[in-house]
């Protein structure tokens, strides 16, 4: 990759044993108390922010979100160092410490597992990229339904097939952000991303998917009588299903201060307890319905 | 003495290439596949018809509208659906905005790198910003087509059994034919550069499978049709070809008559070049290719007579749909029935087949899908067999590295083949 080279070249006082340090933080002013040293340092650093994308078992439909962003992205890419990215680079990572690091999809072979542990070791920060790596996605409907067996139907010889029960990763690793959505909205990334990149973790406001919606011009599903999770859905998708006609079922997670109880309650006259039950399972939504239901109950 | 590639990036999907080659001679040459499973047609067994369509997308974050188009394709025929020809020309509309979008996506950004010699497209698109640009430019006219029609480009919306929820309007197609003629001008400029790129000569002697139809270059519609002569309907492809699991493998290869064979765009020009009209006709005629073709590397040219076919083709479509009611295309009403239905549509990669079988409450009881990589794999093993002779003479280094060229120009899709 080519680098944007920042050259420093200044007049600067350096203890002789903080020479090689600073070389590689960048220049720094120290005042040193004993042996002090006027030297002229003529200094390349680097400054980009190491980021990697990583792509475990998915759709890659999130990376292509952001390719998906053209020009956008291309310039994006200027901004920092791509030390992995897979969909765009030949050369194999050579396993550098990073700032950032984006996992897309779930671990569900060995290799998965030790990447995505690896990553995190790597890296100061890292995110969640989309549905599946945030809530399980489509290959968490395997754990509703028959689990193990379901690899039954698929294949004859199960033998020696990495076949275990889909979790999110922050089962593996600590996430410090999600981009959210099946896919992840292009839009939102490059909002979000720039304050990443200065280390700070955003957060996403607490608005559901109405808001947004509304803003819209969308007549409400809910007049014409059908179902829509939206208000217990956390918003910044541009309500792009309801827009497109279609019911909002959930990709991006319940908000925090949303009401599931209530939401259920109004849900009951437009779709039957096991319609919406088998629609909370296509984004892994199920178990964190299942779990905020819990916390109502004990508060 | 062992070829071994761990990881080949730039393609969808996890995969690597493990040759054995003892004095000169080839003994193995194999894909091997690193993807985790997702078990798609597992998880829609016991589910409502409804969520096909949205789950089964979801194999293929660069092809979902195929995923899509077929899903829903195969439902209708299960449950006897039929659909206005406003409905089918929306979805062949898709299907070519499809098509634009991946072609440029591989043609440019996964596989030219590897025909000059360079190592990542950082490298590329500061060598060559104009093309860069057209790339880009080509790229968002397919995405444009799909999102007007689909409502998003990654995993659209509006398409489901029966018809569409939402139409474009009038003024979004309007400026789509805007976007068509700049579009057409910009791949026919992206023609004339990928023309001048050298590519390697090799050939080796295979059958090319592809939907053909009567008149049309046929994406949406069409037979089963082979370059050895087979001409069956859609309906009697799994008797005709033949799905089998080795054991560890999370890939099911397919074969006919025992052989491997090859789809995708090298195979529909081979089998579909009559058909072609206009611009792209020229284009392919300037090529000077002589019938059948058996270089596995002019697929990357294939796509680009594809890129112009298809451009002029959503032209020609966007056209005919200003001057029809498009209200017809909305969802009717039908009745959920039992049945077993079909469906084979022209992915990007090659033909994509679905079965389906659901209850009479719209259950789905059974699901098979088979992807253009999981036909094709098998071939481009056979291929690389008999390439690498051809490249031992190089450094590994370089021999490696005209492995992943030739790995990449087949454009295999391993999300898909697993799934």
């Amino acid at each position: 990759m080519a680098k944007k080279i920042i050259k420093v070249k200044k007049e600067i006082v350096v203890k002789k044993k903080q020479k090689k340090k600073s070389a590689k933080e960048g220049v720094k002013k120290t005042k040193g108390p004993i042996k002090e040293k006027k030297i002229s340092v003529k200094e390349e650093c680097i400054k980009k922010p190491k980021v990697a994308i990583i792509s475990l078992t998915s759709c890659e439909g999130c990376q292509f979100a952001l390719l998906d962003l053209g020009q956008k992205f291309l310039d994006l890419v200027e901004k920092i160092e791509m030390v992995d990215f897979r969909l765009l680079e030949d050369e194999e990572d050579a396993g550098m410490d990073l700032d950032l690091v984006l996992i897309e999809g779930n671990p569900v072979t060995e290799e998965n597992v030790k990447t995505l542990i690896s990553a995190r070791k790597r890296s100061k920060l890292l995110c969640a990229l989309g549905n599946c790596a945030a809530m399980g996605g489509i290959p968490e409907i395997k754990n509703y339904q028959e689990g193990k067996n379901t690899i039954k139907h698929v294949y004859r010889y199960i033998h020696g097939i990495s076949n275990p029960p889909i979790k999110e990763i922050d089962n593996f690793v600590k996430v410090d952000f999600v981009f959210r959505g099946c896919p992840i909205s292009g839009e939102e990334f490059l909002k979000y991303f720039p304050e990443l990149l200065r280390g700070n973790i955003p957060t996403i406001p607490d608005q559901p998917v109405c808001l947004e919606c509304k803003k819209k011009g969308n007549k409400c599903l809910f007049l014409d009588k059908k179902p829509c999770f939206g208000p217990m859905i956390i918003g910044g998708c541009d309500a792009v299903c309801p827009t497109a006609g279609m019911m909002c079922q959930g990709c991006r997670g319940l908000r925090p201060g949303g009401n599931v109880k209530a939401m259920k309650a109004t849900l009951k006259t437009m779709m039957t307890d096991e319609e919406f039950e088998n629609t909370t399972e296509i984004y892994g939504l199920r178990d964190d319905i299942e779990e905020a239901e819990r916390r109502q109950k004990i508060v | 003495m062992n070829i071994k590639i761990n990881h080949i990036a730039k393609m969808e999907g996890h995969a690597g290439f493990m040759a054995s080659v003892l004095d000169g001679d080839v003994k193995s040459a194999k894909i091997e596949v690193q993807e985790g499973i997702r078990l798609i047609e597992g998880v829609l067994i016991g589910r409502e018809y409804k969520d096909m369509p949205i789950v089964a997308q979801r194999i293929c974050g660069i092809c979902p509208v195929v995923h899509n188009l077929t899903a829903i394709k195969a439902l209708e025929n299960a449950m006897g659906v039929a659909v206005s020809q406003e409905t089918e020309k929306l979805r062949t509309l898709l299907e070519c905005g499809q098509i634009i979008h991946s072609h440029a996506l591989h043609l440019f950004f996964l596989s030219l790198a590897d025909f000059l010699d360079i190592d990542n497209d950082i490298e590329l698109v500061k060598k060559y910003p104009e093309e860069t640009k057209k790339a880009i430019r080509i790229r968002e006219f397919g995405m444009e087509i799909v999102k007007v029609i689909g409502g998003r480009v990654v995993h659209p919306l509006t398409n489901e059994v029966g018809g569409f929820k939402k139409i474009p309007d009038q003024e979004a197609l309007k400026n789509l034919l805007i976007f068509s003629k700049e579009a057409l001008g910009v791949s026919l400029e992206l023609g004339e550069f990928f023309r001048k790129i050298k590519i390697p000569d090799f050939e080796r002697e295979t059958e090319y499978v592809a939907l053909s139809k009567n008149g049309e270059y046929s994406i949406y519609g069409g037979d089963i049709v082979s370059s050895r002569g087979l001409h069956i309907p859609v309906e009697k492809f799994e008797s005709n070809f033949l799905e089998l699991q080795k054991q560890q493998e999370v890939i099911k290869r397919m074969e006919h008559d025992g052989k491997s064979y090859m789809v995708g765009a090298i195979a529909r020009i081979n089998i579909n070049r009559n058909k072609l009209k206009g611009e792209s006709y020229r284009y392919l005629a300037s090529l000077g290719w002589k019938f059948p073709d058996f270089n596995p590397f002019h697929n990357i040219l294939a796509q680009m007579v594809e890129l112009i076919h298809f451009t002029e083709e959503a032209q020609k479509i966007i056209r005919e749909l200003l001057n029809l009611n498009l209200e017809n295309a909305l969802t009717k009403e039908y009745k959920i029935k039992a049945g077993s239905g079909v469906a084979a549509v022209e992915a990007p990669r090659g033909t994509l087949y679905y079965h389906v079988e659901v209850d009479e409450k719209g259950y789905i009881k059974n699901v098979n899908i088979i992807t253009p990589t999981a036909q094709f794999l098998s071939n481009l093993e056979d291929d690389i067999a008999e390439y690498i002779p051809h490249i031992m003479g190089l450094s590994d280094g370089k021999r490696q590295r005209k492995l992943r060229g030739f790995i990449r120009a087949y454009d295999p899709c391993i999300s898909c083949a697993v799934h």
